[in-house]
């Protein structure tokens, strides 16, 4: 069957606009990104930029610490948000996935965090966590603890900017596994109950594997969206105490933004690239593919 | 964790108390920041530095005006104004760019039509800061500095995945022979698509439309590096005093209450195609 | 100082003294009848959350209709202004009419700033009323790119009453300020020693420098003459960094010294933050930046007013003490549409005409760098500091060399405010710290083709 002129001129009318915009806006930065990189490219400095080859790559692997501790930071960090996001969603979802009056309402209740503004949620952390009058210390005095330095400890900073992205992504890790969990066929748990297998049974040999592909697209999103957060750290920590809190995209934004060192900024944004890439390029063709 | 199930009434009776505190626990949890944000804004400079936190105090709306008018030099009212503008009209343009291309895709066969599918939907995963050097130079280059329009264009593009995404399912659900019939009517093909198929997606265009303006709304890397003020959203203006709010947090957190209840509200609305838009799609 | 210089200015004082005062007398029911400023006309301006533009930010309406048209002020803190201002400077033209530009920050900012000087030429604008130090930082190559409006030392204030209670000596050296400071710490209760700028980034950064400076020790390698370095002609050779030195050693010594006696939550302190708490009584000492001193003397509430005695930036061994000059000026960017110029050039004027540099003094600036103004009596019982700034600008105690003015002045400053910070904190022993700073500096300075 082959399409008419018109149909072709009007397909070429419908998706052109888009493709175009995407190839200005997100390819041809992808190119240009590269180029800057083999630059000496700085702002602040009055001498245009100049080739560099591979300079900056080299500063980054061979000398600069900061770097490779940002590495490890924005691991650190994705591990244990999208961990505990994970499994206090999960049990979540379980705990909503029944049909009970009113549970329904505070299941939606529970989403508004999801789609706050981030910077909001940082800001408002930052002053519950603050040491001398925010209300985190004051519950923790009311159990009889002592006062914890959340933003000045290095461990405890970290900490402090994890919880505030549990806050915010709980609720919708919650929401996933929760959508899952109803659209799984009943017939599939009554011809196993027939089969007289337990409860326990029942979930981990049929419930869990059922689920999985649901929760390896929370994972993949989660983790890629906790690699590219940077308006926490912006508010609550900016990268300190000592490093402890600086992920790779803030340290990117003051090489590049505050530093006004283009180069080197571009530089590490290539490397994010290539990272966010490969798990994505896998996980789109693998995992979101229309069945 | 033997507390899940799905057909059996007698364990749901059984742990249905459990369930529901845990469940309040949790709704609590998530609450309670929001509550921080609306009481600060309505405190005292006393009352919000006072320790114990003081539950109980006077509400005053001094906050509101002072962020709106005086905050921050001349306060909040333009950025909020540039804020509305940025996010109305990018959301115009990526979900009428974004429902044209679903529906190229769907109805005709496109040179590498797949490949372009894919393409659209791994922009998702484009992380703003690696990508802020190269457009911040290439504004630059076409002097699009701290105007609405280089913003709208970047927001456009950010949001189109998304659009996508979700607009293609509702395409396809539209039986074929409604439009087929069109055609026998005598409609072109972009007659077809503008006077049959885009009528019948009209909640999947509400749907995406909330969803890409709440992205735009809230987004905050790229505007405060592609704006210095003559287009600078409310992001930026917040995000102008972290580090320095020593005093301030009651107009800060008017502002912060500006930002954030307009969203909690159509989050509510939005929360059945949350999921969908927000993961792909891979779960419905 | 040259003492017929001294004289002559003096004499041209005491007359410009004499015309401001008549200028006041009559000016006042005039401003509003003349010719407005602005003329309905909107101004934009980016200043700092420092006190002169925070005075602005109160009496905000006041100064609209003084000028009749629309002020639009932004306020922002140090880091967010000068991204601002840079970023602005590559946009094809400007956003802001005028921009407020740090002392130390000329050296990078001066390729897109205006000269002035034909404005200057044109109207015949008097700078000789401003002090010395203050009216020539802002000249670079014979170009005058500022005028200044909040221009103020660092220097040291600390508690008589709790001194005099507990016997201490003034303190005016290290030694004194940390022996002091224990005493303090461990005697009075709820009261901790020092109150600093120790939060990461700028704000440490810059306090290792001018520590450094109490060593007599400048942050590059630049030409030294009797206490102070040259700072007119900075050459690529004298860039070398020098913070692995005896000095940087000494200076980290100092700041982990100062660790053991600092008030709680001394990691996030900065700026604003450090006078409050010492107005509050947090701390018996502190590091201010001058004009910040009215967050407590102009405060009814606070224990420290009328309790606070100033000194420079208390000395390191065998060094006489200075303290370091920054703060305020407007400019004009470069890239301003022409048409604009000129209005920005006379609300700069305006800005910084005696009258408005007393009227700030009311709203919590304590800095004036008009010697008209430094001599009004209700200026120096509102702001005890002016009287000592004075002193010190006449005793050859400012200096700006602990900060030279060179473009890379922010990069000696943020890997110093990273790593010095691993220091204070515990996770780094100094002299990796200060290794570590050198060569990540000497790097930056090779790339920059420096050498």
């Amino acid at each position: 069957m082959s399409q008419s002129r018109e149909a072709r001129r009007a397909a070429t009318i419908l998706v052109s606009p888009a493709v175009l915009l995407l190839l200005a806006l997100n390819i041809f930065p992808i190119i240009y990104a590269v180029y800057i990189s083999l630059h000496h490219w700085s702002l602040s400095s009055p001498n245009p930029p100049r080739f560099a080859g591979l300079f900056n790559y080299q500063e980054l692997w061979q000398y600069d610490d900061r770097f490779m501790n940002a590495l490890g930071v924005s691991a650190v960090f994705i591990v244990l948000a999208v961990g505990i996001e994970l499994l206090l969603g999960f049990a979540l979802a379980f705990v909503f996935n029944a049909k009970l009056k009113g549970l329904e309402t505070l299941r939606k209740l529970s989403l508004l965090p999801v789609m706050a503004m981030p910077l909001v949620v940082g800001l408002v952390w930052f002053y519950m966590l603050n040491e001398n009058f925010g209300v985190t210390n004051w519950f923790l005095t009311l159990f009889g603890f002592e006062r914890l330095p959340f933003l000045t400890d290095g461990t405890l900073a970290m900490l402090s900017i994890v919880i505030a992205d549990i806050w915010q992504w709980t609720p919708f890790v919650t929401l996933v596994i929760f959508a899952a969990l109803q659209s799984l066929p009943e017939y599939v748990f009554e011809a196993a109950r027939m089969d007289g297998l337990t409860e326990r049974e029942i979930f981990w040999r049929i419930t869990l594997p059922l689920l999985r592909p649901a929760i390896l697209v929370v994972c993949v999103i989660r983790a890629i969206d906790a690699f590219r957060m940077i308006e926490l750290v912006f508010v609550m920590t900016k990268g300190g105490p000592g490093g402890n809190t600086e992920v790779l995209p803030w340290y990117i934004y003051t090489k590049g933004f505050l530093s006004l060192d283009l180069g080197y900024a571009a530089a590490m944004a290539v490397v994010m690239i290539v990272v966010v890439t490969v798990v994505a390029q896998v996980f789109v063709r693998k995992i979101a593919a229309p069945e | 964790m033997a507390t899940y199930s799905l057909t059996t009434p007698n364990s749901i009776r059984a742990t249905g108390a459990l369930r529901y505190l845990i469940a309040a626990i949790f709704v609590g949890f998530c609450l309670f920041p929001f509550y921080v944000v609306i009481s600060t804004s309505l405190k005292i400079e006393s009352d919000i530095f006072a320790w114990p936190p003081r539950w109980i105090f006077r509400p005053i709306w001094d906050n509101y005006e002072a962020a709106l008018f005086v905050f921050g030099g001349s306060g909040v009212l333009p950025f909020l104004i540039n804020s509305i503008i940025v996010t109305c009209v990018s959301t115009i343009l990526a979900v009428g760019l974004g429902a044209m291309v679903s529906y190229g895709l769907t109805r005709f066969r496109v040179f590498a039509g797949h490949h372009i599918f894919f393409f659209i939907l791994s922009t998702r995963f484009a992380p703003p800061v690696a990508f802020v050097v190269p457009l911040y130079l290439m504004l630059r280059q076409v002097g699009l500095l701290d105007t609405h329009i280089g913003l709208i264009l970047i927001y456009t593009s950010m949001n189109l995945s998304l659009v996508v995404w979700i607009i293609r399912g509702f395409f396809e659900s539209i039986p074929i022979e409604i439009e087929e019939a069109a055609r026998i009517d005598g409609y072109t093909h972009l007659q077809v698509f503008t006077k049959v198929a885009l009528p019948l997606v009209k909640p999947g265009m509400i749907t995406t439309s909330i969803l890409s303006a709440i992205m735009a709304w809230n987004e905050f890397l790229i505007a405060t590096i592609m704006t210095q003020s003559n287009a600078s959203t409310l992001p930026v203006y917040l995000g102008g005093f972290s580090g320095s709010m020593g005093l301030e947090w009651g107009p800060y957190m008017a502002v912060g209450a500006m930002a954030v209840l307009p969203i909690m509200i159509f989050t509510l609305v939005l929360q059945k195609h949350l999921v969908r838009g927000l993961t792909f799609g891979a779960v419905r | 100082m040259n003492s017929a210089k001294g004289a002559k200015r003096r004499k041209f004082r005491t007359s410009a003294l004499a015309a401001t005062c008549l200028a006041t007398a009559f000016s006042a029911p005039v401003i509003a009848q003349e010719e407005s400023i602005l003329g309905g006309e909107t101004i934009r301006i980016i200043g700092i959350g420092d006190p002169v533009f925070q005075a602005m930010q109160k009496f905000h309406g006041e100064m609209e209709e003084m000028t009749g048209g629309t002020i639009q002020l932004d306020v922002r803190p140090f880091d967010v202004l000068r991204q601002q201002v840079l970023l602005n400077a590559q946009n094809s033209t400007s956003s802001y009419d005028i921009i407020a530009v740090d002392l130390p920050q000329f050296g990078e900012y001066k390729p897109f700033l205006t000269d002035l000087d034909g404005f200057i030429d044109a109207t015949g604008y008097d700078g000789s009323d401003f002090h010395d130090v203050a009216w020539s930082g802002a000249q670079f190559g014979g170009a005058q790119l500022g005028i200044p409006l909040q221009p103020h030392p660092e220097i040291f204030a600390y508690r008589t009453d709790i001194f005099e209670k507990y016997g201490l000596d003034a303190p005016t050296t290290h030694e004194k300020v940390l022996a002091a400071a224990r005493t303090i710490s461990e005697q009075e209760d709820g009261m901790s020693g020092v109150c600093w700028n120790a939060a990461r980034g700028t704000a440490l950064g810059q306090t290792f420098i001018m520590d450094m400076g109490d060593f007599g020790a400048a942050p590059i390698d630049m030409v030294k003459e009797g206490d102070d370095y040259l700072m007119g002609d900075i050459q690529p050779a004298n860039m070398k960094p020098m913070i692995d030195t005896e000095a940087g050693k000494a200076t980290a010594d100092y700041l982990q010294a100062l660790m053991e006696v600092s008030p709680p939550g001394i990691l996030n302190m900065a700026w604003d933050e450090r006078v409050r708490v010492y107005g509050q009584g947090g701390c018996a000492m502190t590091y201010i930046w001058a004009g910040r001193s009215a967050i407590f003397e102009q405060d009814e509430a606070s224990p420290a007013r009328g309790n606070t005695a100033y000194l420079p930036h208390p000395s390191g061994p065998d060094s006489p003490p200075k303290s370091t000059l920054g703060g305020w000026y407007l400019a004009i960017p470069n890239n301003i549409d022409p048409d604009r110029a000129e209005l920005a050039w006379k609300t700069i004027e305006w800005l910084a005409s005696p009258e408005m540099i007393e009227e700030y003094t009311k709203y919590g600036n304590c800095v004036s760098p008009r010697s008209s103004v430094s001599k009004i009596d209700s200026v120096i019982e509102r702001c005890p500091v002016i009287p000592h700034v004075e002193d010190m600008s006449i005793k050859g105690e400012l200096a700006g060399w602990q900060r030279p003015p060179v473009p890379e002045v922010q990069i000696i400053v943020d890997v110093l405010g990273a790593e010095m910070h691993q220091v204070i904190s515990g996770e780094k022993p100094s002299e990796e710290a200060l290794s570590d700073a050198q060569s990540q500096l000497d790097r930056e300075m090779r790339k920059a083709g420096y050498y």
